[in-house]
């Protein structure tokens, strides 16, 4: 499993320095969460470790390669982006097969995995839905289940659970605690609910502007 | 509310007659010209013209260029919009805009110009212009290869902006899970094909109903025919049965467009979406750059010098300049005048639409006058117009060129239009419903203001193709009026070639002070009346 | 009707009427639709212009139309028509319109020198300064310029020789004259002979002029006034008039003409303009231009380089009855010929 370094990472845009000298190191199957107000800089730092954009200054490195070199694609990376990004032209169930697909996984493991995920998911019977037929609660279980059907080393969630009511919110948190204790995936998350990245990580990182602090919890599930 | 409501009805039958009067009844009057021969009522000649084994090389003549056009066009423009991508920034905006200027040359020039930079440059000699361009195998080809050199900014224009529209996030999202490829084609293509695709159906129904640059090269396609039967036979009922084929094919195109890329146009962003930045490992630049300036080469530099070059000196463009003053002025006019109407109307016809099935099928009726070609156009024209009476109102100034021009664009104002209101985010609508405002004031008070843009877009674009428009022209210019482009044909034949070269020069540069203005305007209206998405 | 909507509508009316006096007249006006090349027939009609006052409205024909364009101009404005003079650079097409009743009689007096058979028995139209059809060769490829069209079925020249497209101009004209001469049976012999001996078929007589002039190809039929462009401009070409020996079929020679068109809107005006044009004046002019027409009218004195007429071996030819097989001729052509 990985091991994320960031080294004096530092990050502007249009002349505001948003991050500013961010140094840490995740170990191998550790949950790091970025928290803090909007605008300070959370969803940048996670595009800086999927290796989308790149820092002005220092270097974030996975498994001592720099995130930005290399291709994406072989990182095992497993994203949930803020807006969910999906691709409008795919029902639920092509999402995942994709994602299997360019993994070169078989048919029958594809096929099954997709069942298990979609029924997990609560999306079996919105499998042939396009993304603009599904309401926003099941726009982020289907993005949340495009990340992790891919079994990911590497986790990065960007406000994984803003649209998703109690219950569902549990049961996927449940699955990542799961893989974080059976499979030792590293888990990044950006969330506004410290109490919803308390049982999936070890530490916090809070963000203020140009600043950044350490605290280190304890995963109570 | 009784007012209101009236108000409504008069917009609404005002749209309706307004476009009745300029795109269905010339369609009627050609109609009953074509089935009225001088014994009277006869539909004989469909039957003989339908069934004539000539019929299926003209289609397949006419389909061969249609579609080699489009793909060739495909290839250029939307390889031009990717490589585009993959300049470096600083050369970019001058790249996009010389890739566009093709656009503003008439083809029919720019078919002459490019035989003969090709044979200036030694690449083509007469001998193999007489053994391989004009000749049954090649001519097609050739006819593919200029046409494409001069309509490939079509689909680089909506290539580029599907890829300004496109959310990089997807991408993204796509490039963490699969190799660049694979996420060019699973996601990058099937959300820009939608727009690809009207580009190049766009190409394609210019290609089928095109005219001079088939002529130039002796292929026989449909537009040929009819001018054929026209002109040689006088036949306008055979002319008009020979228009079928062309309205069938060019019919099919168009209702793929409306049943399959329309629908998925929306699955782009709508265009104040700020998009994501480019995933990083594309180093291309080099090639890319080298791809952009090929084919400015080609479809540009060449042309544009032989016309140079041709014209001599600066004496005899000012010469030109000055003896075509009138001709200027009128096609400036005529431009202008028609590109307002095309504007308006498609503006109230997308309006009335946008709550209105019935009417919406109705305006598809519009398509029928950009496909019959130019010279049917003017003889229905000619048929509705030439009475005595208030008619002659028309036909006997300059409306008689702006109906001609507006009839043969209506279709593309209006849908360009139609695009435009759909993308409306709804909010702004609904908020002037909750406060009652009528029907009428929300379209003018706020539809407008925030399609603004897109009229822009809408008067530039239409005044360029009927600065450039031909052969409906052609047919009914009222003596003493005299657009630019016919003046130009008639001096091809026999007038200095310094002096057709001098004009064809003046045509570009007004064509490409309309295109600069309509950028200006754009940006401006982009600006002014931000769109609320 | 609100305050609004009334000054909108009295503003609509005010510019349509505006428009409509636009299309007034301040001084007399003649309408001609004229298909000669512009650079050739402006000046004149520019001279017409100050020699009476009266304001020319030329439409001229366009490159693409070939002066078919204006034919059918006329045609589908035949209930009110626009042109009061039709100018044509040949006689075909004029005819077809006398055929379709849209032409009007007048025995122009400046017509009384130019040869009874370039004229119409009953007025409907009168030639002019005329063209011929002649052979040009590439002088570089021939050094014996072939003597007859029937030259073209010679297997000596195969795939060396071009010939306009027979549908619209002159060499339908031509066409349609080997047609009425010959036969159709013939004719259709001729034509097919020419497919057989792989003749090119090129977009028009310029483009003959210039693919021999080039070398492209050895020789080909054109009219005198692209062949004389081809000598002005210093190419290694020359021509010949086609079946000059006795008893040989002779050379087409194809007037311009004029008529007046039927329901003209001003019909004095037209006449002046036809008697002007008819003049020997016009004739001469139209001699000494780059295009060489040859002059009608024995008592004009053309340059040395324009043949006379006396001199040539005409096609003896009723141009009615070639105008009455153009049509028959184009659908031969169109079949058989341009597949």
């Amino acid at each position: 499993m990985p091991i994320i370094r960031f080294s004096n990472v530092s990050k502007g845009y249009h002349g505001t320095r948003v991050l500013q000298g961010i140094t840490l190191t995740l170990r191998p199957g550790e949950g790091l969460c970025l928290f803090g107000p909007v605008g300070v800089g959370k969803t940048t730092l996670l595009r800086l470790v999927a290796g989308l954009e790149k820092p002005d200054e220092g270097v974030i490195t996975i498994d001592d390669v720099p995130a930005t070199e290399g291709d994406l694609h072989t990182r095992g990376i497993g994203m949930v982006f803020q807006d969910f990004a999906l691709w409008p032209h795919m029902s639920a169930e092509k999402h995942l097969h994709f994602v299997l697909r360019a993994q070169e996984i078989p048919r029958e493991q594809r096929l099954d995995r997709v069942e298990r995920m979609l029924t997990f998911s609560g999306l079996a019977e919105k499998r042939r839905a396009k993304p603009s037929a599904l309401s926003g609660g099941q726009q982020q279980r289907l993005s949340l289940a495009r990340a992790l059907i891919v079994h990911p080393r590497l986790l990065l969630l960007d406000e994984p659970f803003a649209h998703l009511d109690d219950m569902t919110r549990h049961h996927f948190m449940e699955e990542i605690v799961r893989r974080r204790a059976t499979q030792h995936i590293s888990v990044v998350m950006t969330t506004h609910q410290r109490k919803e990245a308390l049982p999936m990580v070890d530490k916090i990182m809070h963000l203020g502007e140009g600043t950044c602090e350490i605290e280190t919890v304890r995963p109570d599930l | 509310m009784a007012s209101r409501c009236m108000c409504r009805r008069v917009f609404v039958g005002s749209t309706l007659l307004v476009f009745a009067v300029v795109c269905v009844a010339p369609l009627i009057a050609l109609a009953w010209r074509a089935v009225r021969d001088s014994e009277g009522f006869s539909l004989d000649a469909y039957g003989e013209v339908l069934s004539e084994p000539r019929q299926w090389m003209l289609l397949a003549n006419s389909l061969l260029i249609s579609l080699g056009t489009a793909f060739a066009s495909l290839f250029l423009g939307g390889g031009a919009a990717l490589a585009l991508q993959y300049c470096p920034r600083f050369l970019r905006e001058v790249l996009a805009v010389l890739l566009c200027l093709p656009l503003l040359m008439p083809p029919y020039v720019f078919a002459v110009a490019w035989i003969d930079a090709m044979t200036r440059l030694g690449l083509l000699t007469p001998q193999f212009i007489a053994e391989t361009v004009i000749s049954h195998s090649f001519g097609i080809p050739s006819v593919i290869a200029i046409a494409a050199l001069s309509y490939y900014p079509i689909v680089l224009l909506f290539t580029g902006v599907a890829l300004r529209r496109f959310d990089r996030r997807m991408l993204e999202s796509a490039r963490l899970i699969a190799d660049p490829l694979q996420a060019f084609f699973a996601v990058r293509l099937p959300l820009c094909a939608p727009w690809v695709f009207t580009g190049a159906g766009f190409v394609f129904l210019l290609a089928l109903t095109g005219f001079s640059v088939p002529a130039l090269f002796q292929v026989n396609v449909y537009p040929v025919e009819i001018f054929t039967e026209l002109s040689a036979f006088q036949e306008v009922g055979r002319a008009v049965a020979h228009m079928l084929p062309l309205l069938l094919t060019g019919g099919i195109v168009v209702w793929a467009w409306g049943a399959w890329a329309r629908p998925r146009q929306q699955w782009l962003l709508p265009p104040d979406m700020p998009v994501g930045r480019m995933p990083p490992g594309w180093r291309r630049a080099g090639l890319a750059t080298a791809y952009c300036v090929v084919i400015i080469a080609l479809a540009l530099a060449a042309p544009l010098t032989v016309l140079v070059v041709r014209t001599g000196n600066v004496t005899q463009l000012r010469a030109a300049w000055e003896n075509a003053q009138t001709e200027i002025r009128t096609s400036l006019a005529i431009s202008g005048l028609a590109a307002t109407l095309l504007t308006a109307l498609g503006f109230a016809m997308a309006y009335v639409a946008h709550g209105s099935n019935r009417a919406s099928r109705f305006f598809q009726l519009s398509v029928v006058p950009f496909l019959i070609t130019g010279p049917l156009l003017g003889t229905g024209l000619i048929a509705l117009w030439n009475h005595a009476g208030p008619p002659l109102i028309v036909f006997e100034t300059l409306l008689v060129l702006v109906l001609a021009c507006a009839a043969k664009y209506l279709y593309f104002a209006y849908q360009g239009e139609k695009i435009a209101l759909e993308e409306l985010h709804p909010r702004p609508l609904e908020a002037a419903r909750v406060h009652d405002v009528s029907w009428v004031r929300r379209g003018t008070g706020v539809v407008a203001p925030l399609t603004a843009p897109a009229l822009a877009a809408i008067w530039g674009l239409a005044f360029i193709f009927s600065l450039r428009e031909l052969e409906a022209s052609a047919m009914v210019a009222p003596p003493g009026i005299t657009p630019l482009s016919i003046r130009i044909h008639s001096l091809m034949h026999y007038g200095p070639s310094a002096a057709v070269s001098a004009l064809s020069l003046m045509m570009v540069g007004l064509l490409l002070a309309a295109g600069c203005g309509t950028v200006v305007v754009y940006v401006a209206c982009r600006r002014f009346f931000h769109a609320y998405h | 009707m609100n305050a609004r909507a009334r000054t909108w509508t009295l503003a609509a009316a005010l510019s349509l009427s505006c428009l409509a006096g636009c299309g007034g007249e301040d001084k007399p006006v003649v309408v001609v639709y004229t298909a000669l090349d512009e650079m050739f027939s402006r000046p004149i009609l520019a001279k017409f212009e100050e020699q009476t006052g009266l304001e020319v409205l030329p439409v001229y024909d366009t490159e693409a139309s070939k002066t078919t364009g204006l034919v059918m101009r006329i045609i589908n404005e035949a209930n009110r028509p626009r042109a009061d003079v039709f100018w044509n650079n040949e006689l075909a097409q004029t005819i077809v319109l006398k055929h379709k009743g849209l032409l009007e009689a007048y025995a122009s007096p400046a017509a009384e020198a130019i040869p009874e058979r370039y004229k119409d028995p009953e007025h409907f139209w009168t030639g002019f300064a005329a063209r011929a059809r002649v052979i040009i060769y590439n002088t570089d490829l021939v050094q014996e310029p072939p003597a007859s069209i029937m030259a073209y079925l010679d297997p000596k020249w195969k795939g060396r020789a071009a010939i306009a497209k027979p549908l619209f101009g002159t060499t339908a004209t031509h066409a349609a004259a080997l047609f009425t001469l010959w036969g159709e049976e013939k004719a259709q012999k001729f034509f097919q002979g020419l497919l057989a001996n792989d003749v090119a078929v090129l977009a028009g007589n310029a483009t003959v002029r210039d693919m021999v002039a080039s070398g492209a190809y050895a020789w080909g039929l054109t009219d005198t006034d692209d062949a004389n462009g081809a000598i002005e401009d210093g190419l290694p070409a020359k021509w010949r008039f086609p079946d000059q020996e006795d008893g040989g079929l002779g050379t087409l020679v194809i007037p311009n003409t004029v008529a007046v068109v039927k329901n003209a809107p001003h019909p004095e005006a037209a006449r002046k303009l036809i008697d002007y044009l008819l003049s020997p004046e016009v004739e001469r002019v139209l001699a000494e231009v780059r295009g060489m027409q040859i002059p009608l009218n024995p008592a004009v004195e053309a340059p040395q380089n324009v043949p006379k007429l006396s001199e040539i071996r005409t096609m003896n030819v009723d141009f009615s009855a070639v105008a009455a097989n153009m049509e028959a001729t184009a659908t031969f052509i169109r079949k058989e010929f341009l597949r």
